[in-house]
């Protein structure tokens, strides 16, 4: 017994590397403030809330009560979640079910993150185990890096192949009023000369890191359909994780287990066959070109080994078969604790038609997903049309 | 509530002040080991996990790391609740009415041992006002119980009835309450649960499980969860959000009244004489008589020896075992706590089946 | 922008100390490694070896049933070549760049683990590489993973 429910209403800050502007709590309500507006909503219409953002990187524990004002959550139900990259989608994932099952009405998942403010580096160091992988941790780029090396290794794509992924990331980024990182005229040669990070991963191969904040409303059935013109249904909402320890997968980013898996369920859940006939746009979570080249495959795109053949036939530029991140994805935005709820909001502006410069044009069905921790995977799909 | 959640497992560890034999993975293991066992099934059986835990107190970002491969959470749906473990039930409660699900793990975990209280609790409160100020929740539940004025014997009566009552620690011996070194006045040691490592697992599943397992079970009858206002913001001798959650957790249960059993899980002494009140028991006097009888913290609660984070789910545990012993339809409330000075409050009906 | 106009901000420094049981398998684990130089996994009954040695196999959902030793030479399982200067957790200060890293899986194991590579070249640098682990000196080694300094790769003659 469940009910259908739709995403109704998203707003989002302009993602920048630092908002000297305002606090914590005025971001996040900035981004709640942009989401009620469009549909004419008070704080009072949310029946409750569902926080995302990863307090260690602030070094603000509790952060979701200290920001009860903010986001209008006194005498409502508060829900936390900090599930690491996936957390903006696991709040999705969590405000869908707290709809679904019927003991909330009108949710709202706020993710957010003022990197800026922390020291991102030392908050990442303590995602390793203390006991076995603390001691030599290389940030999140070196353990990456070290994933695409297999990723490279057994698909053969090239630099040049990774870098049409950036280009098209930011070219995109640049007709996003809320995205990070616009760069309307980045080329292949640009993104190849820029520094090294880690090999093979260069600077702009690499997703950015923001201040911002992401919110999103969910609702079911009649409420959807009075608050939004255009509901985005959620046909599938999905989650994968994996073994424990960061090295237990060599092939991450090869065969993403998690992917594989989220992606088998959901689309099955949300009658997909043939993904790139199927959904109209993705929004996908893709921490750096590589990684998006690879989910090409996970997904079921492309055959094995074949992302850099599938963006050389341009099927995930903006006029191709299968946009892929119209919104400049994470390569342009990347406030963690929203990152992945901005896919969803991504998405779901697709299919409510709202996503302005960089609207594609007749939207039915959109995929978002998740991506953090290790090699977890949240998978969503949202339709015009309810399950 | 559409499609109900049952609770067929139950498992947890011996909460200890220190349990340095085992990391948090295998803390955890130990407790999902035994609700498995109880529920006469095996990880493989498992469709995914809900846990608990904070990442402050783990010392970890994304804690939940250390427990998704004994939740089961490999290639399984697995999510974590950064609150107290009565809303990991009550969000896999949630999944499983959808249908999505049939049979979750929920698990919450905490070593309040390896963890500087005092620098975890004061990273919560405001960064601009308050933290420079160095305090920690025992400072601000202080000017709570200084608001409230419950005298000192009333809350020794408090947690000498809980300890007595405790599955794991000795009960005081007379006079400890009143000899405990004072921390910030008028509170004593001895007011607050003391600071323990432990984990507590259970099974949750849908009807047609619940059937096929055909064993004792518990449902999962209302949920009621709710934010106050930031600690400093409130009065502190109220309790709204208490208030909202119990009403609407007996709202979803068709409960007209609270009910017999009511494992409630403050952290402090102070605050079950507060609650207490909330439930209808009366003044403070019989609040206190309430938990020297039994009725009220019938194990202990949290000043029982149940940490951070664990105890709510703890409580829904204590419950469920003495009803599944009861059987009927015999009724029992549980909560949780989540945030400075109880915040956020919870609390969960639950009904043998 | 006047001074008065400059947005106001405010410096903390939050010092969290932590201290980590390292549980039953760890303190198998690294006493062997300290005391006899062996590298011990754990197998599930299904035959995955574990490397760190753990209580479940989360590919089976099954508990590991019996030690096994693995290593202590081993191969890479992914490389890169770090340019960035990243906190060491070990100093609390950048470590000198640049410095390999990489995916290492011991002979024997399933799974690998992140460790530093003695090798700044990547085109010297491939997956199935063999590395051998080049040992701290002995007073230096305290029971971690970081008593291996780093893996040398093994070039054949």
């Amino acid at each position: 017994m469940r009910k259908t429910v739709a995403a109704v209403a998203t707003g989002q800050t302009d993602h920048v590397s630092r908002r000297l502007d305002v606090g914590i709590p005025e971001l996040v309500r900035e981004a709640v403030d942009r989401c009620l507006e469009t549909r004419e909503l008070a704080l009072a219409d949310v029946d409750a809330l569902v926080v995302g953002n990863m307090e260690m990187f602030e070094g603000i524990n509790l952060v979701d009560h200290w920001l009860v004002d903010a986001i209008g959550a006194a005498g409502k139900p508060l829900w936390k979640l900090n599930n690491g990259g996936t957390v903006g989608s696991s709040i999705a994932i969590c405000a869908y079910y707290l709809v679904a099952s019927g003991y909330h009405r009108r949710v709202l998942a706020v993710g957010f993150e003022k990197q800026s403010e922390g020291s991102t580096q030392s908050a990442i160091t303590t995602v390793g185990d203390p006991v076995w992988e603390r001691a030599v941790m290389a940030g999140a780029i070196g353990n990456f890096a070290a994933m695409t090396s297999v990723y490279v290794d057994e698909s053969g794509v090239t630099p040049e192949q990774a870098a049409k992924v950036a280009v098209k990331a930011r070219r995109n980024a640049a007709r996003n009023p809320h995205a990070h990182l616009k760069m309307p005229n980045l080329t292949v040669e640009e993104v190849l000369a820029s520094d090294m990070l880690a090999y093979p991963v260069r600077k702009l191969d690499f997703c950015p890191s923001s201040d911002g904040a992401c919110a999103v409303l969910f609702a079911a059935e009649e409420d959807a359909s009075l608050l939004s013109p255009r509901p985005a249904w959620i046909h599938a909402a999905v989650t994968a994780h994996d073994q424990q320890y960061m090295g237990d997968s060599p092939k991450r980013l090869a065969e993403m287990r998690s992917l594989i898996e989220a992606r088998r369920r959901g689309y099955a859940q949300a009658g997909i066959e043939d993904p790139v006939r199927d959904f109209d746009v993705a929004e996908i979570y893709e921490p750096a070109t590589y990684a998006e080249l690879a989910m090409y495959e996970c997904l079921g795109f492309c055959e094995k080994g074949g992302g850099g053949r599938f963006i050389d036939a341009g099927v995930p530029e903006m006029d191709g078969a299968l946009p892929v991140n119209p919104s400049g994805g994470v390569l342009s935005t990347n406030p963690v604790g929203a990152t992945a709820l901005i896919r969803v909001a991504e998405a779901a502006k697709q299919v409510m038609d709202e996503a302005g410069d960089h609207q594609v044009p007749n939207v039915k069905r959109a995929l978002a997903t998740g991506y953090g921790g290790n090699a977890w995977t949240d998978l969503l799909v949202l339709s015009t049309e309810k399950p | 509530m559409a499609g109900g959640a049952f609770i067929v497992g139950l498992g947890e560890t011996a909460h200890a002040a220190r349990r340095d034999d085992v990391n948090t993975t295998e803390l955890a293991w130990e407790a999902v080991q035994e609700a498995l066992a109880d529920a006469g099934l095996e990880l493989p059986d498992v469709g995914g996990a809900i846990t608990a835990s904070q990442d402050f107190w783990e010392g970890r970002t994304i804690s939940s790391m250390a427990v998704n491969e004994i939740a089961g959470g490999t290639l399984k749906p697995e999510s974590k609740v950064a609150s107290d473990g009565a809303l990991a039930l009550m969000y896999a409660a949630a999944r499983i009415s959808t249908g999505h699900d049939s049979l979750l793990l929920v698990v919450a975990h905490c070593k309040e041992s390896q963890a500087d209280a005092h620098v975890v609790e004061r990273a919560a409160f405001d960064v601009f006002l308050q933290r420079d100020l160095d305090p920690d929740e025992t400072v601000a539940a202080a000017l709570q119980a200084k608001l409230l004025g419950y005298g000192p014997e009333l809350r020794a009566r408090v947690v000498e009835a809980a300890r007595s009552r405790s599955p794991w620690l000795e009960p005081l011996p007379d006079g400890a309450f009143a000899a405990s070194a004072e921390t910030a006045s008028p509170l004593r040691e001895l007011d607050r649960a003391p600071r323990m490592d432990g984990a507590c697992a259970l099974v949750l599943c849908d009807e047609e499980t619940a059937g096929r397992l055909g064993r004792p079970r518990v449902r999962v009858a209302g949920c009621g969860n709710a934010a106050g206002p930031f600690w400093i913001d409130g009065d502190l001798t109220a309790a709204p959000a208490f208030r909202t959650a119990l009403a609407d957790a007996l709202a979803q249960a068709g409960w007209g009244a609270p009910p017999e059993q009511l494992e409630l899980s403050p952290p402090f002494a102070h605050q079950v004489l507060l609650l207490g009140g909330e439930l209808g028991l009366g003044g403070p006097e019989d609040v206190a008589a309430a938990v020297e009888s039994g009725r009220l913290l019938p194990t202990g609660g949290a000043l029982a020896g149940r940490p951070t984070v664990v105890a709510g789910l703890s409580a829904a545990i204590a419950c469920a075992r003495r009803l599944r012993d009861e059987g009927g339809r015999a009724r029992a409330l549980a909560h949780g706590t989540t945030g400075l000075v109880g915040q956020s409050q919870h609390v969960l009906c639950l009904e043998a089946a | 922008m006047t001074a008065a106009d400059e947005p106001l901000r405010l410096a903390q420094q939050i010092t969290l100390h932590y201290r980590f049981a390292a549980g039953t398998f760890a303190s198998t684990f690294f006493r062997a490694l300290k005391e006899e130089q062996r590298l011990l996994a754990r197998a599930c009954p299904n035959g995955h070896v574990l490397l760190p040695p753990r209580p479940v196999c989360g590919l089976c959902n099954l508990a590991t049933s019996e030690w096994v030793e693995v290593g202590p030479n081993a191969s890479l399982g992914g490389f890169t070549v770090v340019y960035v200067p990243f906190i060491d957790p070990m100093t609390g200060v950048g470590r000198p760049v640049p410095y390999g890293f990489g995916l290492v899986r011991f002979d024997g194991a399933d799974t690998n683990i992140y460790h530093l590579v003695d090798e700044t070249d990547p085109a010297k640098l491939r997956i199935g590489l063999p590395v051998e682990p080049v040992w701290r000196e002995p007073e230096e080694r305290i029971g971690s993973f970081a008593d291996i300094r780093w893996f040398r790769p093994v070039y054949s003659a």
